[in-house]
């Protein structure tokens, strides 16, 4: 994996958006070229210090970042969620990570971020209903926290489960469930997909330490490559397991929705056409999607052989 | 009050939802995509004014409301919300490529179901005049019963554009259904 798709900048104690724009702009006069080059981009005429700049020029709004979140514990609608998260209590938060592994353990969230320093990582984020953002995550890679539970050779996938509590998230109490999903939300990647060093535990965003809650605080997967939704908010529990499992949207409607969910403008969905999409805050026409939202370079290898259209 | 300023009235309060829609648009407050809100408060009011007609029959028959001199008018402003609904579709959904809008009808059934109902209202509104009405006579009302299966396929196209939550377009397919056994009824007595 080449160095150059990642953002190395340590993050500091900077809070709003304009503080970190103005960390941007110092940043562009030229004191981090050289440390590592950031990018996310795989055009390859692109040289990758244009690439981490286009991104770095295209970043989504904080306010849109954390007010159009698709959190359905909360709410379906996508700009309520932020105000019904206000509250969200993620104090005492755990991780557990267990099943086929030789030191399974559960970790609070200091413990990880001060095992795992997170980094800055600038990723595209497409979202399955045909929009899109650019998000400058704090994380750390998924790979490290599960190569420290040492996975056996029967760890072929890793399963994701975010919090199930009633008394936090209103669309999982009362007695008519709105939104037809089965709680806990759960999602799954393939071993070789969850140990990608693009693959990233978010604890942050913005520069900031921690995530604001509708973004799936503290603890909330990317995988910058594939659907919006295949990154599962607010993890309690990551388990390795020898079967792929069946993930909520794929439980919910699996005609529309596949395991894999790499994206892709090539295979269309019954609800919204993937060949465009549109990009929050950058003007009200679509512009095309790319073929795993632009990652094609790092990640096109581990679907080698396999046919995109089926494996969906 | 005097009819035409009766008239006046409901002609504005037609126009209300698209004031504020504008009003959004330029205060920014149509969120972080004002093409989908747009789409959303254009395509809600063509429905609602579309149950809303279907239901001035039985408000007058209730004795609540006759509503019937305005009829014509709140189903022309269906058209016109779904008219608005489907140009924001085309010009920025699509940026007017055909092509894809083809594409777009085969291969999703709620657009198909939305496209058939949108076409289904071009004759009605092309004999919404009193000449046409004369014309046509008995034909008329016949050919304006067809929006009965416009409304079911406003429904349909609503049901079938979500993709989780279910409850706000089960309340206008009941709606629909209420007022659809409202009129069997009234056939049965007939």
């Amino acid at each position: 994996m080449k160095n150059r798709i990642y953002s190395k900048i340590s993050s500091s104690e900077i809070t709003s958006e304009e503080h970190y724009n103005r960390r941007r702009e110092f940043i562009k006069s030229g004191l981090i070229l050289g440390a590592g080059a950031i990018t996310a981009d795989s055009i390859a005429q692109d040289s990758s210090t244009q690439s981490i700049n286009e991104l770095r020029e295209n970043l989504t709004p904080l306010r849109h970042i954390a007010n159009y979140n698709n959190f359905y514990e909360f709410s379906t609608d996508k700009e309520a969620v932020a105000d019904l998260a206000k509250s969200f209590n993620t104090a005492n938060w755990t991780l557990n990570v267990e099943g086929e592994c030789d030191t399974p353990k559960t970790w609070t969230v200091e413990e990880l971020i001060k095992k795992f320093t997170p980094e800055e990582r600038i990723y595209r984020f497409r979202c399955v209903e045909g929009w899109s953002m650019v998000i400058p995550w704090q994380g750390f890679e998924l790979g490290k926290l599960l190569k420290a539970a040492n996975p056996n050779s029967r760890a072929k996938y890793v399963a994701f489960e975010t919090l199930e509590d009633s008394q936090q998230f209103p669309n999982q109490a009362g007695l008519i469930n709105r939104t037809g999903i089965e709680w806990p939300y759960r999602e799954g990647l393939r071993i070789d997909e969850a140990m990608h060093p693009l693959t990233l535990i978010a604890t942050g965003l913005y520069g900031k330490d921690s995530l604001p809650n509708q973004n799936g605080a503290p603890l909330r997967l990317v995988v910058p490559w594939k659907y919006g939704f295949k990154s599962i908010k607010s993890i309690v529990k990551i388990t390795f397991v020898e079967q792929e499992p069946l993930i909520t949207w794929k439980q919910q409607n699996h005609q529309e929705y596949g395991f894999y969910s790499n994206v892709n403008p090539n295979v269309s969905h019954p609800r919204w056409s993937q060949a465009k999409e549109r990009v929050i805050g950058g003007g009200f026409f679509k512009v095309p999607t790319k073929i795993f939202n632009g990652y094609e370079e790092e990640v096109a290898s581990l679907y080698k052989g396999m046919d995109l259209k089926k494996y969906f | 009050m005097k009819a035409i300023i009766k008239k006046a009235i409901i002609f504005l309060t037609c126009l209300i939802p698209l004031f504020i829609m504008i009003y959004q648009l330029f205060t920014n407050q149509l969120g972080a995509e004002p093409v989908i809100g747009m789409l959303k408060t254009t395509g809600i009011w063509a429905l609602r004014l579309l149950i809303f007609t279907l239901a001035i029959t039985p408000l007058r028959r209730f004795n609540i409301a006759n509503l019937i001199p305005y009829r014509r008018m709140i189903g022309l402003f269906v058209m016109f919300y779904a008219c608005l609904h489907l140009m924001i579709y085309v010009t920025f959904e699509f940026s007017f490529d055909i092509g894809s809008i083809a594409e777009d009808i085969m291969r999703r059934k709620f657009i198909l179901a939305g496209m058939l109902a949108f076409v289904l209202l071009i004759p009605l509104t092309v004999t919404s005049t009193k000449s046409m009405m004369k014309r046509l006579g008995k034909k008329w009302i016949t050919l304006h019963k067809s929006i009965y299966w416009i409304a079911a396929l406003a429904s349909l196209h609503f049901i079938w554009l979500v993709k989780s939550d279910y409850t706000e377009p089960t309340i206008y397919a009941i709606l629909f259904v209420l007022l659809m056994a409202f009129r069997m009824k009234l056939l049965r007595r007939a």
